[in-house]
């Protein structure tokens, strides 16, 4: 699997990005403001346009009618899943919300199985959580979104190990340190 | 229902007169309001019930239609105007959830009661959907503008469009609901109802009005929630609400 961004201009960006990344790698998206990186790894998902350029995966470039393909293949850990401005009064969010979704009902999940992952991840709090989730979800795609410094190591071996393709968004040393590929926006 | 006594009618303008000055001796902020009030309220009347009296009078389907179509495009443009939504093709939804509750609820209750009763049921329906389409609008559109990291999160991790929609559209079912259910609440040995007061004015019996009451309820409650599930199915379909 190859995920490739081609001249990609995202409303924002002063500059366009482009990179290629395959299976196993590791890519860190990093410079350039917090707001710009995450909306590049939300154009990635296909819920952020894209201004000009593309972005494509084995060849088959986003499009409206893609988007919900492209998303199949993906995993999103965001920086925090924040509640503010939520409706207070009624239910907030919960990361695990995402299992109780149709389309992830099948994975096999549990409590003790999501500790351990957090405790893998090598973060604490929040941040581990949202990286469990997206990792326990078993696609082949993982885009994180500012991981704590401590995952480095767990981000490069899910890559290496496991075969995944990882595009974290960071402007810590370590986590670009750990990188295959370092894309400067 | 006729007015028995003039001098009843003369003493209790003379005291609105008196509870006015106790109000302009104490208070001309409140005063003006209250006039402002008093003097809408009258224009109001005189209108809907001309309207009224001409559908009585003349007795006419093309008449009833026409009075019918007028007061829905009169609380779809109020929706409108109190809803405040800035979003574009707003106005089918909004239409398309008062046409469509009011037609099927208040069918059902003209082939319970009779098509005589058009009036007061199209009167009741609307006044009861008017408040819930607004809070509804407003707490959908809230709701949808403070979830979209939330919607984007759980887009990005599965979920359907219905998935992601699915807390908002919880809060406006309970937003469309809550003023009536507020008003059910109340104790009514303690206050009854205007509805059911006005039907004893009217002449009905006190079972039967507490049976058409009832009904009245209910058909208000089903009007709101289908409403509700109208307004969602359109503004998604149509309108740039949540996108």
């Amino acid at each position: 699997m190859v995920l490739e961004l081609n001249e990609t201009l995202i409303e924002g960006a002063e500059r366009t990005v482009s990179m290629l990344a395959e299976e196993g790698q590791m890519v860190c998206l990093t410079g350039g403001t917090a707001a710009c990186r995450t909306g590049l790894l939300l154009a990635m998902m296909g819920l952020r346009a894209v201004k000009s350029g593309y972005v494509c995966i084995d060849g088959e470039p986003l499009s409206a009618e893609m988007a919900d393909e492209f998303r199949a293949l993906m995993a999103y850990a965001p920086d925090r899943l924040t509640a503010e401005g939520e409706v207070k009064r009624y239910e907030p969010p919960t990361v695990q919300e995402v299992f109780a979704l149709k389309a992830n009902r099948e994975l096999p999940i549990s409590n003790g199985i999501l500790a351990e992952e957090m405790k893998r991840t090598g973060a604490d709090g929040e941040k581990a959580r949202l990286l469990a989730v997206a990792v326990l979800r078993h696609k082949p795609i993982l885009l994180v979104d500012n991981p704590a410094p401590e995952c480095a190591g767990y981000l490069r071996q899910l890559a290496q190990e496991e075969g995944k393709l990882v595009v974290a968004t960071s402007a810590e040393q370590a986590i670009v340190e750990a990188a295959h590929i370092v894309v400067e926006l | 229902m006729e007015i028995q006594s003039n001098i009843g009618v003369v003493m209790l303008l003379v005291l609105l007169a008196g509870a006015v000055a106790v109000l302009a001796w104490t208070d001309h902020k409140s005063l003006w309001r209250v006039l402002k009030a008093f003097a809408s309220l009258t224009l109001q009347m005189i209108v809907v019930g001309g309207g009224a009296w001409v559908v009585y009078h003349y007795n006419s389907i093309w008449i009833s239609v026409l009075w019918l179509v007028g007061m829905m495009a009169l609380a779809a443009g109020w929706c409108m105007m109190e809803g405040r939504l800035k979003q574009r093709n707003m106005m089918l939804p909004v239409a398309g959830a008062v046409v469509g509750s009011t037609m099927l609820t208040g069918g059902l209750l003209m082939w319970c009661l009779s098509s005589r009763a058009m009036v007061p049921v199209v009167g009741v329906l609307l006044y009861y959907l008017t408040t819930a389409v607004v809070q509804m609008m407003q707490t959908y559109a809230s709701s949808l503008r403070h979830t979209t990291a939330h919607r984007a999160y759980l887009t990005a991790n599965g979920a359907t469009r219905l998935e992601t929609l699915m807390p908002s559209v919880k809060r406006a079912l309970r937003a469309s609901v809550m003023a009536q259910i507020k008003q059910m609440a109340q104790p009514l040995v303690v206050a009854m109802p205007t509805l059911f007061c006005g039907m004893l004015l009217g002449g009905a019996q006190p079972l039967g009005a507490v049976a058409v009451t009832l009904l009245l309820m209910a058909a208000a409650f089903v009007a709101s929630v289908v409403a509700t599930l109208l307004f969602l199915t359109l503004a998604e379909r149509f309108s740039s609400l949540g996108k």
